[in-house]
């Protein structure tokens, strides 16, 4: 074993540990964002769910407002409603954002629901 | 190996760059793998997302479908229920992503239609079908009369209630009648929660049904619909009232909610349910030994249940003398009127009782129409044409699903309706008269997709999601 060759490996060693852990580092910071990423996923389908529980639309509008409760930390939703045609006709959606890594991310997901007659004739 | 300082010649020269060389390999893969992992974490996160928004996004078609349905046609041309689109598309905006919706629909018997939704976003797909009826609004009502709803005093009590968890996924009503409804006297018992009944189980539960173990039943005040010139009367039939007058009267009423217009009843597809009894053999047997007995020839060959007045009286007076055998099955069509004989007990299974003139049940006759889960939506009882539906004094009439009669239902003293669905009368005068009668519906949403209605061309209609699934 010559000098040069240990020193050799330890330069090899080195690169190889500086490449590693940044990879690591990415790989973290990707993991982090798919689990982040799921929960803010789930958060808007609960969202949605909830928003279009009542076939009257109640739970609709409770949803535009504040009425669907605590969101997990590190996490805003946002409910719009807003009527499409015909009459009757509602385009929902729900955006959920968080931070991470200093950028602000989100996803949305967007649906329709119709309230039907039955629920004038009942006066519901 | 015994580590030892090289001298520049030895065979281990260069043993420790080997060593370090494999580690880099070795870690290397797991760096790259560890790394392509969590990638594919990532790739899955976004492909979930994709997924969720696909799917809403197909809902969102289904959606805008039954608001078509209950509408007009996208262009505004046609009434919705003329809508038979093939390949229909529409964009969704969902945040960044950008979906559409592809929507074809077809019909199926007894009126029901398909309709199918793709929803795509991001190259991800996600189907749903939906099986859907065109209703009249007119069943949305547990007791609906297009005349007038009459209830007379006690003893007796009429108890109408949701079935299972029907008040609080679905509207609906207690009560509506075209022209009054008429409260005979303070002493009449309707919807009070202390009142005791025995009913049967519906469709869908176990014996005992919703009844508590006090026996009540848990009844709220009434909601009652109403077209504008319909009156509620209390007391005598022009002694027109208003809700507080009726509560001071002893009626519990939530609300009146005032219609535009008395909605149209359904009209009955007798097609359709002849022929699904002319198909149902499962009384062939009984048709064969009572035409042996008889000496009906033809009833004796009949395979199916559709019968005439007459040999459906003997089917009935050939089950009264074998008293253990008073079952029919399926769905059962008579060409005429029925009278069951006095103190008779029929009970038809999963099946339904269809005739085209008055069903008479004579005093203390009873007649049972159940179903089981899978023929829920199946009418109990359907009288056509200029038919009555008549409970003589004490006779029993339990029934599951839609109860139906062109004229008056009548519900004479001491009998019993015990219902499981909706009770309609199309009767202009009387639709429906309880008299000193224990009356319980129990409101199934479900009679919303009665198979073999037929909803009026003209006015409202409601659309019944009969079932939704998502498709692989």
């Amino acid at each position: 074993m010559t000098i040069l060759e240990v020193l050799l490996a330890t330069l090899l060693l080195s690169v190889l540990a500086l490449i590693i852990f940044s990879s690591f580092g990415i790989g973290l910071r990707a993991a982090a964002l798919a689990s982040r990423m799921s929960t803010a996923t789930s958060v808007a389908e609960d969202a949605l769910t909830r928003a279009t529980a009542d076939p009257c639309g109640s739970s609709m509008r409770a949803a535009s407002g504040s009425g669907l409760g605590e969101t997990p930390r590190g996490f805003d939703r946002e409910v719009t409603v807003r009527q499409v045609t015909p009459p009757n006709l509602w385009e929902i959606s729900a955006t959920v954002t968080w931070t991470q890594e200093r950028q602000r991310r989100s996803v949305t997901l967007t649906t329709y629901r119709y309230i039907s007659l039955a629920c004038g004739f009942t006066g519901q | 190996m015994t580590p030892r300082i090289a001298d520049g010649t030895g065979v281990e020269k260069g043993q420790v760059l080997l060593g370090v060389l494999v580690l880099i390999i070795v870690v290397t893969i797991s760096a790259v793998t560890f790394v392509w992992y969590m990638n594919q974490q990532q790739t899955r996160a976004g492909a979930r997302y994709r997924a969720a928004s696909a799917l809403d996004v197909a809902e969102a078609g289904i959606h805008r479908a039954l608001g078509v349905l209950e509408t007009s046609t996208p262009d505004g041309l046609l009434p919705g229920r003329e809508w038979w689109p093939q390949g229909y598309q529409e964009t969704v905006r969902a945040g960044p992503l950008v979906g559409r919706f592809v929507l074809s629909m077809s019909a199926n018997a007894g009126g029901a239609r398909t309709i199918t939704s793709v929803g795509e976003v991001g190259g991800v797909v996600r189907k749903i079908r939906v099986r859907v009826y065109l209703a009249s609004p007119a069943l949305l009502a547990a007791l609906n009369g297009a005349g007038i709803v009459k209830i007379d005093p006690p003893p007796g009590t009429t108890l109408l209630l949701p079935y299972g968890n029907a008040g609080a996924n679905h509207p609906w009503v207690h009560l509506s009648a075209g022209r009054a409804v008429w409260i005979a006297a303070s002493t009449v018992s309707i919807n009070d929660p202390e009142a005791r009944v025995a009913v049967g189980p519906g469709p869908i539960d176990a014996a005992g049904g919703q009844v508590n173990s006090t026996g009540k039943l848990p009844v709220a005040p009434l909601r009652i619909a109403l077209p504008p010139e319909a009156i509620l009367a209390a007391g005598g039939a022009d002694q027109v009232a208003d809700v507080t007058q009726l509560r001071a009267f002893g009626v519990p009423i939530q609300d009146v909610i005032r219609m535009e217009t008395l909605p149209e009843f359904p009209a009955i597809d007798r097609g359709y349910f002849q022929s699904l009894a002319a198909a149902n053999t499962a009384n062939a047997a009984l048709n064969k030994v009572t035409g042996l007995d008889t000496g009906d020839h033809a009833l004796e060959q009949k395979r199916g249940s559709d019968y005439s007045g007459a040999e459906f009286a003997q089917v009935l007076d050939h089950l009264a003398a074998e008293p253990y055998r008073t079952r029919l099955r399926g769905v059962i069509y008579v060409h005429g009127s029925v009278t069951l004989p006095e103190s008779a007990r029929l009970s038809i299974d999963d099946g339904a009782l269809l005739t085209e003139s008055t069903l008479h049940m004579s005093r203390y006759a009873q007649l049972s129409i159940t179903h089981s889960s899978a023929t829920r939506t199946l009418p109990g009882l359907i009288v056509q044409d200029l038919g009555a539906l008549v409970l003589a004094q004490g006779a029993g009439l339990r029934a599951h699903g839609l109860v139906y009669a062109n004229q008056a239902i009548e519900v004479g003293e001491g009998a019993t309706l015990d219902v499981v669905g909706a009770v309609l009368g199309n009767g202009a005068g009387i639709s429906f008269r309880a008299y000193a009668a224990t009356v319980v519906i129990r409101y199934d949403p479900a009679v919303m997709g009665t198979p073999g209605l037929v909803t009026p061309e003209r006015g409202p209609l409601v659309v019944w999601i009969a079932s939704w699934e998502e498709l692989p």
